[in-house]
């Protein structure tokens, strides 16, 4: 088994401890970036649902600021806003390079992302729904709490899953630039030094983390609806 | 008497870029503690903008509302949400939480309550009992009918003990039977707890089922209004005529009695009448008191019986035959009786049938 991965992939089995650690870099870079664009994406996408006119807290301005801000962060191509980003990335973690600074550019390119993906799990709850809670007395925050967020968690899942397989991808491109992890293994060795059995087997293991994040999510997303 | 629910002078106008609509236009409503008071119309009338007013769920452009001797627009938003918990709400798609099971659907009002986590249990399980749904507490929306998921929408708008129950349509995506028992469900509501009601509706049958009085609207207007049997007996307008029509058919019926042959050719000895009546008209036996006196025979081509308010109102298609003179002295002793005598002239007073359709 082993002699016949050898055969295969030559150039993998010589820097398997550069693949293990390639991988915790990714994933550290992943789960960073999840948490903090995940907070800061629902915070947005909460903001923007409740303050679009018509709806509980509405604050044309608000909305129409927050929107606009959101439409222009998504307009940027990633690649570029990797470059574009470096001095403020410098100024925040003193450097430019490495995982830690990937981790800005990548808050900055998913979390309007998932903020617009949230805002449309939460356009989903019906009206009806939110009518029959202010019905009852309940408050704005109780709303978004136990009405938005809850009604809301099924979708708020799916999207979730969407913007993490998304974060993959960009975490590859960040590599790529210096970032560390999966993606600049594929570039600097594979691509760089034609070793195509080790861009193939990052590859691999890429897919293997989307898959996962997608089986656990649907699990989930499925667990929640009734 | 006082009223739980004083609307004044209540107008609502929506405003986008493009148009202006008034929806409610100078409405001014008052309903007493313990009523049952309905609102039909057509759709687009303005029914729910107006309802929406009592609560606030839409402030008015202009008008007072006060509802349980309080100001609503005076209240700053903390004390609008308490005084809300008094005013319960049921709509016409239900609007329970799909994520919830049917207890915690119940239990959210309650949520914000002071009571204990125990006291909830047993007050979800005490209105679940009310409406007759203590073995679905466990279940999902999705897995009831749709009368069920009214009850449990009902037992929602209860758990704060509120004193108003707001009901918009909420019989509207029902069929007749169940539509019977959630009106059912309401009318003892209102007679065990002293629930005043608001049913709205655009079903006369809802109405004529439990309200005590009876407004309808059009364009934003209420144009008619007051006791059920009164507006039922004598409506004004042509619009509450219609509405009443739907539920006693009595157009319908008298369109199929003039296709008949026997009616199309009726003899010169024959009149064709429509007869109404409320109450005790309806005691003494009229019909046989036509012969006995006048020698008038009477064929009963068409009858509705309604009881409303435990008040029989009648309507009757009758061919009466005898002479003239008689027939008109029948006529005479009719009217003399509180009978609403109405001549259908055949041929030439057709009544057109197509009248609603369009509206
Ligand atoms: N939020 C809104 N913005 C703009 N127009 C509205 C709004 N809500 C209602 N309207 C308009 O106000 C009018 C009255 O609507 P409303 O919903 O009160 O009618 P309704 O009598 O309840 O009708 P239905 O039987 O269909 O429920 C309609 O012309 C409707 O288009
Ligand atoms: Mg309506």
């Amino acid at each position: 088994m082993v002699a016949i991965f050898a055969h295969y992939f030559p150039n993998v089995v010589g820097i398997s401890d550069e693949f293990v650690q390639s991988t915790w870099e990714t994933i550290y870079m992943v789960v960073a970036t999840a948490i903090i664009a995940g907070i800061i994406g629902m915070f947005l996408g909460v903001a923007l649902t409740v303050t679009e006119p018509g709806h509980i807290l509405a604050q044309r301005t608000v909305y129409s600021v927050l929107d606009k801000l959101v439409n222009l962060f998504r307009s940027i191509p990633f690649i570029i806003l990797l470059a574009v980003i470096v001095p403020f990335t410098r100024l925040l973690v003193g450097t430019s390079i490495g995982t830690t600074a990937a981790i800005v550019p990548l808050v900055l390119g998913s979390a309007p992302f998932y903020a617009r993906q949230i805002q449309n799990a939460l356009v989903e709850v019906d009206p009806g729904i939110i009518e029959a809670a202010e019905s009852v007395g309940s408050s704005p925050l109780e709303i978004i709490f136990r009405v938005y967020l809850k009604e809301g968690l099924s979708e708020i899942i799916r999207v979730s899953v969407v913007t993490l397989i998304s974060v993959i991808g960009l975490t590859a491109m960040a590599g790529a630039v210096g970032g560390g992890g999966l993606g600049n293994l594929a570039i600097s060795v594979g691509y760089n030094r034609f070793q195509n059995d080790v861009t193939f087997i990052s590859m691999i293991i890429i897919l293997l983390m989307v898959f996962i994040v997608q089986v656990v999510g649907d699990f989930f997303a499925r667990k929640t609806a009734h | 008497m006082s009223a739980v629910i004083k609307l004044e002078h209540i107008d609502v106008t929506f405003k986008s870029k493009t148009r202006t609509v008034q929806a409610v236009h100078d409405v001014s409503l008052s309903v007493e503690k313990g009523e049952v008071y309905g609102i039909v119309g057509y759709s687009g009338a303005g029914k729910s903008t107006l309802v929406r007013v009592i609560n606030l769920l839409q402030r008015p452009t202009k008008g007072q509302v006060e509802v349980n001797q309080q100001d609503l627009l005076a209240l700053k938003p903390k004390a609008l949400r308490q005084a809300r918990k008094k005013i319960g709400m049921i709509f016409q798609h239900f609007n329970l939480m799909n994520a919830r099971t049917i207890a915690d659907n119940v239990d959210y009002p309650l949520k914000s309550s002071k009571l204990t986590k125990a006291q909830r249990r047993a007050k979800v399980a005490e209105l679940l009992d009310l409406v007759g749904l203590s073995d679905k507490k466990n279940a999902y929306p999705a897995q009831l009918s749709g009368g069920q998921k009214q009850r449990v929408a009902i037992a929602r708008a209860l758990a704060n003990d509120p004193e108003i129950l707001i009901s918009d349509e909420a019989t509207s995506a029902l069929d007749p039977k169940t539509t019977l028992s959630i009106l059912e469900l309401l009318r003892s509501l209102n007679q065990r707890l002293g629930l005043t009601v608001v049913l709205i509706t655009h079903e006369m049958q809802a109405v004529k089922e439990i309200c005590q009085k009876v407004a309808v609207m059009e364009n934003g207007q209420i144009i008619e209004r007051g006791d059920l049997l009164h507006v039922f007996s004598q409506p004004q307008k042509q619009l509450t005529k219609d509405f009443i029509n739907t539920a006693t058919q009595i157009e319908q019926a008298l369109g199929k009695v003039l296709q008949q042959p026997a009616i199309k050719h009726l003899r010169s000895n024959e009149r064709l009448v429509q007869l109404s009546y409320i109450g005790d008209s309806t005691d003494q036996p009229i019909i046989t008191e036509l012969y006995k006196r006048y020698l008038v025979t009477a064929n009963i081509l068409f009858g509705n019986v309604e009881i409303l308010q435990n008040t029989p109102v009648g309507n009757l298609i009758v061919t009466l035959s005898g002479t003239e003179k008689n027939l008109n002295a029948a006529t005479s002793y009719l009217r003399q009786a509180q009978v609403n005598v109405r001549e259908i002239k055949v041929g030439r007073d057709v009544i057109p049938l197509t009248k609603k359709e369009h509206a």
